[in-house]
């Protein structure tokens, strides 16, 4: 799936009127669901790691510096 | 995460694997330079609001088909086991709730437009009220304050309070190392773990070498966010050569000029050190530009007894041409003494030359001012 694609996929979850939830750090335990939050990509289009499902993902959490 | 990137290639080719990103800065824009730069073209999200709660970056999950987080920062043998499992029954997804208008403020945040900021500084600062312990708000109070201030849409002290909030938010949860970051990068040397943005150059200079374009920023890295950690300097240089010491050039009583400081961090405790950041700003009002035919910007520190500062003296350029508009940035390092303090400043002055479009006269002012510093807890 392209990004454009993924950021389709996420357009399709904010418009289904599902708050995205507040996590916290205690969404990313082991074994838990990873929330479903909708946040903008670096090019502005919106994105879920939901729009991933069905894919095996390895998900960088970082900063430039 | 280059290093992920490059083991994980060869999955990624084959469709095995999908790797995307989620940025924790305040400028997103220049971790597009890195991803153009590191040539990463996966997605990568911006969490500016630090949404998602992390603490520290950077952390790599692995995440099955169905959504569940399966690893945390793995290492390879982790990884092939992750890649030969099937997707596993999942603990339902962390499902906090959160008041509505905090939920609209993020959301005008994303995707409203610059003017939205307004909103979002309000809702945040209205929930403080409320709640003065929610931290999460405060810091992202700080990251609104920040971002407009960055925007034509600034106030007068926005960066100020921005420091103040992140301050407010570590005050409340002093492990969190991402809102500490956010200070630091701003902040003196004395308190950085690192150069924030020393990359930048090589960056822009590689992707230029090989045929690309840099990724264009809209907000420069600033003195602070260059700055390597290390030792306050070398004490306050002696003060010759002070260039007005009489007082003689003319006041601007015009305010052909506006100044805006910010002291990061945003109090001082004795023997602190604090990174002092001016900006000097043209006055739209009067259609006020500088003009740069004869010379640029002159800052000239008077500390206070007992206190230090890096430099007593900065001197910034003008562009290429003969007038312009930029805001022109002076960053300084104030060191207070130890012992009992008081709220003080740090007087200067600067000389600038400037003209007004309306009467069209060109002059050579100066500009008195007194740095506020706040001390104590």
């Amino acid at each position: 799936m392209t990004i454009r694609g993924l950021a389709a996929a996420a357009l399709l979850i904010t418009g289904s009127g599902l708050v995205p939830p507040a996590p916290g750090a205690a969404a990313l335990e082991v074994g838990r669901k990873f929330p479903q939050l909708v946040l903008p990509l670096l090019e502005g289009e919106p994105l879920s790691v939901g729009a991933f499902r069905g894919r095996k993902l390895m998900l960088q959490v970082f900063a430039s510096w | 995460m280059p290093g992920w990137h490059e083991k994980t290639a060869e999955l990624q080719a084959q469709g095995r694997l999908q790797l995307a990103g989620i940025v924790q800065e305040q400028h997103p824009e220049r971790a597009r330079l890195f991803m153009l730069w590191k040539q990463m073209s996966w997605p990568v999200m911006v969490d500016s609001l630090n949404l998602l709660g992390v603490e520290v970056v950077p952390i790599t999950l692995l995440i099955d088909e169905a959504g569940v987080v399966q690893a945390v920062n793995p290492d390879a043998g982790a990884l092939e086991r992750f890649l030969g499992r099937e997707p596993a029954e999942a603990e339902p997804a962390f499902t906090a709730t959160r008041p509505e208008p905090l939920k609209q403020a993020e959301d005008l945040f994303h995707w409203g437009s610059r003017s939205d900021l307004h909103r979002v500084v309000e809702i945040y600062g209205s929930a403080l009220e409320r709640q003065p312990d929610d931290a999460p708000s405060a810091f992202r109070l700080g990251v609104a304050l920040r971002r407009r201030y960055d925007s034509p849409e600034r106030r007068e002290g926005d960066f100020q309070a921005s420091v103040r909030a992140w301050q407010q938010a570590l005050d409340l949860n002093p492990n969190q190392y991402i809102w500490r970051r956010r200070i630091q990068q701003y902040g003196p040397r004395l308190d950085k773990p690192y150069p924030f943005y020393d990359w930048v150059p090589r960056a822009r200079r590689e992707i230029a070498e090989r045929g690309g374009t840099p990724v264009a920023l809209p907000v420069e890295p600033s003195g602070a966010e260059f700055a390597s950690p290390g030792d306050f300097g070398t004490g306050s240089p002696a003060p010759a050569g002070e260039p007005d010491a009489e007082g003689r050039i003319h006041r601007d009583e015009k305010g052909f000029v506006l100044l805006e400081s910010t002291v990061v961090p945003d109090r001082l405790e004795p023997g602190g050190t604090a990174r002092v950041h001016l900006a000097f700003r043209p006055n739209a009002e009067i259609q006020a530009h500088w003009n740069n035919e004869v010379g640029g910007l002159v800052v000239w520190l008077r500390p206070p007894d007992g206190w230090q500062v890096d430099a007593r003296v900065h001197d910034v350029a003008g562009p290429p041409a003969p007038v312009s508009l930029e805001t022109r940035r002076v960053e300084f390092e104030v060191r207070v003494p130890g012992g009992p303090l008081r709220d003080e400043g740090i007087p200067g002055y600067a000389l600038y030359y400037v003209c007004e479009d309306v009467g069209g006269t060109c002059l050579y002012r100066r500009r008195d001012f007194v740095v506020p510093v706040r001390t104590g807890r």
